[in-house]
């Protein structure tokens, strides 16, 4: 879409973001105002989004418009939460904030329970399982029939998950002579997982620099198709 | 033959020889005048102020009391009845007397007396040395040679002063008993206080009643001196008479006992006489305590004064010297400086007090304080008759000047040994220079004075100064030295910069697509059946999850997906955890359309469900019961979603036929695994997700079972579902946008990285080798 298409609307915007997107770059030759002004604006904006998102899209449909148009049982559904959202803001007075307590401990608590119940379940037993069944050749075997590649893989990736395991393992013994160590074959291992996890963050490593790149071309490429229609006046 | 017994020894020694054969102590006198004479001199005679034969005259008169003992001549007093001072001093003191003492020895004499009193006191006195010491009282100056240095001395004072001093003395109490006049020994005693002097006479007061009794014969004390009842106002007690009239100088005694007691007392020395006067007045004086409602009240009030402050009444003696002790009489009289008559001022007040050690703080008195000290010492003295109506009132006895409460209120109570500070109760009464009981830092002191300048040396003198400097250096505005323009880390930065921006230019000015994509990925493939054996219509529930940082790359990764769903006619339903996911919701789809052509419209083919919070526990709760947590479309009209789109199908995420994750974080994406995988039963689950977050994510990918079904990751796997799918987007797709710049991007960053790991590893081989080159050298 060219800027002669673009309502006017859009063209403030493409031209707020071109503008924008440079003030960005100037960051390569140091921190400067204009990288800081858009910081800035980038934070103000996104709070305010934010707060229009919460408000026409989590407050008033789910807390205002039940309580004012809903039934009964929808009203006094509604009730627990609004308590729980009016004790919180006590938390803005310092000499109240302990009135907020209460609606915190609630949130921390659901929150403890959902995330340890849902690692468990959905993490924890699932991988424990799924490396279990890494050699089982009946479950999971290929088709094409590499048999071979694939004890290989699950060897691999047993032993890298094993090693790895072992790294985080500092249990040890206290020895007469020297500082406690661990035993021999769990220091071998150890090493072992320790290049497994330098691989990992390689890869990891590899996977946010190829991110980042992807979004400097995207913008590079967004620079060029808003900077060349407007030198060109298409 | 009869022994001698050595003066110094007390062992018998052969009458013929002169010297003892144990301690070769001379036995016999070298000259002087018989111990008769010297027994039979007047009372009260002067002691010569030579002493040179002291030595002789105190052989003598010890061999004079031996004889007279074994004469069976009667004994002034039974030595039984003596105090146990007196004995000490007998046995002590005359031996010692070979060497002549000074006045100012006194207080040392008086500490040394009780101190080997207390050491000797289980031993038996000897009485053949207690006589001579009660005896001696030289008439003449021939006698007096013979007189103890210390006495000879005494006296010679008491002489010099004896005109004055006796009408000072001796001033007109009126019907006051003369025990007033006793504390004028304590101002001439500097170093002994009047406490010590109290004390040290207070302790006599229960050995004076023995000695009272062996100058009278019992009965006649009890005659006298009816069950311990004195009448004060009618009589005195008197030195070695016991009670006296007031109203006559002269002792008033019974003519059957006068014979006894007169030649004993003439015989008596002064000092010795005043002693045993003292003793009978303090007698008295417990008969006086005995009996206060017989007092007047002056007496009553001084009274109960003195034993508030612990202090003995000393008794008076009466004008003559023969009533009170001589030597103390003596020194009374040299204290008697200040009349009573003349009036008390600030500076008398402060000599007073320095003499008791309390000087410094008198000083300090307000005006008002001495008049009111004066005013309540006029107070105290109701009987004392003024010499003159116009004289201010007299000068107070030290003993109630003491009583002033002047040492409380300035709360100092230091004693200085050196000052002569005489101790004035316990067992140690009397004695000077002992000890404190209470610890130095027990008691209230003045804080000393020390001098403000610091003793230092000249290298700590150096060192302050640096402090000093350092201190005051910091509060010193610097000049910040300024940064040079051109660092190596930002020159490097500069670099890196430069060669990014500048392949991508390059690409994206040429435009040029000569990369190929990549092949079709496993995940890809995965994926893109997934959404191949989508039926018409279905319902798939979008997850919007990423940053607007990361938006090009996890659009150009989803776009193809997206439009593929599009082009299944799949109804689109965006959530997302964050909220700025509906608005990038929004712009792919709104991107999706653009690059394929096609015109996405709201509600009619997607619906924006909005913003889920609470991260995980809103996709939980979203899991659970969808329709209550996301019951409205993000539009205008606000939307019932679930009642009026193909939704109303939907009775959980469960009713959905595709449930795909566009996200940036692994965590996000694990939130969506771990919340809302387990709900789906059998609806598949693919994710679109950054290549930074692959890493993370691809094991729920290969797990078997598989708990992601497909995965497009970045832009190379969105490059890789163009590639199979070369329809979508029109040909346009951004992967295939990018990827030329991206490939040659990446290029140039391995290259850089490569380069600049051996440039680094070059230089610090070079480094190391011009360091051991170096090392060599040295």
């Amino acid at each position: 879409m060219s800027l002669a298409d673009m309502s006017l609307p859009d063209l403030v915007g493409t031209l707020l973001g071109f503008f924008l997107t440079l003030m960005v770059f100037s960051y390569a030759f140091g921190d400067n105002a204009l990288f800081r002004a858009t910081i800035h604006i980038f934070i103000g904006v996104s709070a305010g989004y934010a707060a229009i998102v919460a408000w026409y899209n989590v407050i008033w449909p789910q807390l205002f418009l039940p309580l004012v148009f809903g039934s009964q049982s929808e009203r006094l559904y509604i009730l627990f939460p609004l308590v729980l959202s009016g004790l919180l803001l006590f938390k803005a007075s310092p000499r109240l904030s302990w009135v907020g307590s209460p609606a915190v401990a609630y949130l921390v608590g659901v929150g403890v329970a959902v995330g340890i119940g849902g690692a468990i379940l959905g993490t924890i037993f699932p991988q424990t399982q799924a490396t279990i069944n890494l050699l089982d050749t009946g479950a999971g075997a290929p088709p094409d029939g590499s048999l071979l590649f694939f004890i290989a893989q699950g060897v691999l990736i047993i032993l890298g998950t094993v090693t790895t395991l072992i790294y985080f393992h500092f249990g040890a013994r206290n020895r007469v002579s020297g500082a406690p160590r661990r035993p021999e074959w769990v220091e071998f291992l150890a090493r072992v997982g320790q290049v497994f996890i330098a691989i990992t963050l390689g890869v990891i490593f590899a996977g946010v620099f190829t991110a980042s790149l992807t979004a400097m071309i995207e913008r590079v490429q967004f620079i060029y198709d808003v900077f060349v229609p407007l030198l060109t006046g298409q | 033959m009869a022994d001698v017994r050595c003066p110094m020894c007390g062992k018998p020694n052969p009458e013929e020889l002169e010297l003892c054969q144990f301690c070769q102590a001379r036995i016999k006198p070298l000259e002087g005048r018989s111990p008769a004479e010297e027994f039979n001199s007047p009372i009260g005679a002067e002691p010569p102020l030579d002493t040179g034969g002291e030595q002789d005259s105190i052989d003598e008169w010890l061999n004079f009391l031996r004889q007279s003992e074994d004469e069976g001549e009667p004994r002034p007093f039974d030595e039984e009845q003596l105090a146990d001072w007196m004995k000490e001093d007998l046995d002590i003191k005359m031996p010692e007397s070979q060497e002549p003492l000074e006045p100012e020895g006194t207080p040392d004499w008086l500490s040394s007396l009780r101190s080997i009193a207390d050491e000797d006191a289980p031993e038996p006195p000897d009485v053949e040395k207690a006589q001579p010491a009660v005896e001696p009282s030289p008439t003449d100056s021939s006698e007096e040679n013979e007189i103890p240095g210390w006495l000879s001395k005494l006296r010679s004072r008491r002489t010099a002063e004896e005109g004055e001093a006796d009408q000072e003395f001796a001033f007109q109490l009126g019907e006051e008993p003369k025990i007033s006049e006793q504390a004028g020994i304590q101002e001439d005693r500097s170093a002994i206080s009047t406490e010590s002097v109290s004390d040290w006479l207070s302790e006599l007061r229960g050995e004076e009643a023995p000695v009272v009794d062996s100058s009278q014969p019992p009965e006649l004390v009890q005659e006298e001196l009816p069950a311990g009842q004195v009448e004060i106002g009618e009589e005195v007690v008197q030195p070695g008479v016991g009670v006296v009239s007031q109203d006559e100088d002269i002792p008033v005694v019974e003519a059957d006992r006068a014979s006894e007691i007169q030649p004993q007392t003439e015989e008596i020395p002064d000092w010795l006489a005043g002693i045993v006067a003292g003793g009978a007045a303090v007698a008295a004086a417990e008969g006086v305590e005995a009996d206060l409602d017989n007092l007047p009240e002056w007496l009553a009030d001084l009274e109960k004064s003195s034993a508030l402050d612990r202090e003995e009444i000393v008794p008076f003696g009466e004008e003559g010297e023969e009533l009170t002790f001589d030597w103390l009489q003596t020194q009374v009289r040299a204290g008697q400086e200040t009349p009573y008559g003349e009036e008390l001022t600030s500076d008398t007040l402060g000599t007073e007090a320095d003499t008791r050690g309390v000087g410094p703080f008198v000083g300090d008195l307000s005006d008002f304080l001495e008049e009111a000290e004066l005013s309540s010492l006029e107070a105290a003295q109701p009987g004392v008759e003024q010499p003159g109506g116009d004289l201010s009132p007299a000068e107070l006895p030290t003993w109630l000047e003491a009583m002033r409460p002047v040492d409380a209120a300035a709360g100092v109570y230091a004693i200085d040994a050196q000052d002569g500070q005489v101790e004035s109760s316990g067992p140690l009464a009397g004695m000077q220079g002992v000890l404190p009981a209470e610890p130095e830092i027990a008691r209230l002191k003045k804080p000393a004075v020390y001098a403000l300048r610091l003793q230092v040396t000249e290298s700590q003198r150096a060192h302050a100064s640096l402090l000093d400097e350092l201190v005051k250096s910091e509060g010193e505005p610097k000049e910040i030295p300024g940064r040079p323009a051109v660092t190596s880390p930002y020159l490097f930065r500069l670099i890196i910069f430069a060669v990014l921006i500048s392949t991508i230019l390059w690409q994206v000015f040429t435009g040029s697509r000569t990369s190929p994509l990549p092949g079709l990925m496993p995940e890809t493939f995965d994926t893109s059946e997934i959404i191949d054996d989508l039926p018409e219509n279905a319902l798939v529930l979008l997850g919007v999850d990423y940053d607007p940082a990361l938006a090009g790359e996890m659009e150009a990764a989803a776009a193809s997906l997206v439009d593929h769903m599009m082009l299944k006619v799949a109804y689109l339903g965006l959530v997302s955890t964050s909220s700025t996911g509906p608005a990038l919701g929004e712009h792919l789809i709104a991107t999706v359309g653009s690059l394929s052509g096609n015109r996405y419209q709201g509600i009619e083919m997607y619906a924006n469900l909005g913003y889920l919070p609470g991260g995980a526990s809103g996709l939980q709760a979203f899991a659970q019961a969808p329709r209550q947590v996301a019951p409205f479309a993000l539009d205008p009209e606000t939307t019932a979603v679930w009642s009026n789109t193909p939704f109303q199908a939907a009775q959980d995420l469960a009713g959905f036929d595709l449930v795909a994750v566009i996200t940036d974080d692994s965590d996000k994406a694990r939130a969506w695994i771990e919340q809302v995988q387990p709900t789906l039963n059998g609806t598949p689950l693919i994710m679109v997700i950054s290549t930074q977050a692959e890493p993370l994510v691809r094991p729920y990918y290969q797990a078997n079972p598989k708990q992601v079904d497909g995965m497009v990751v970045g832009l190379a796997g969105g490059g890789s579902y163009e590639q199979s799918h070369q329809d979508l987007l029109a040909g346009n797709g951004l992967a295939r946008k990018y990827w030329d710049a991206f490939s040659l991007s990446v290029l140039a960053a391995v290259v850089l990285i490569a380069v600049g790991g051996f440039v680094n590893l070059v230089t610090n081989l070079l480094n190391a080798q011009k360091q051991s080159k170096a090392d060599k050298k040295r």
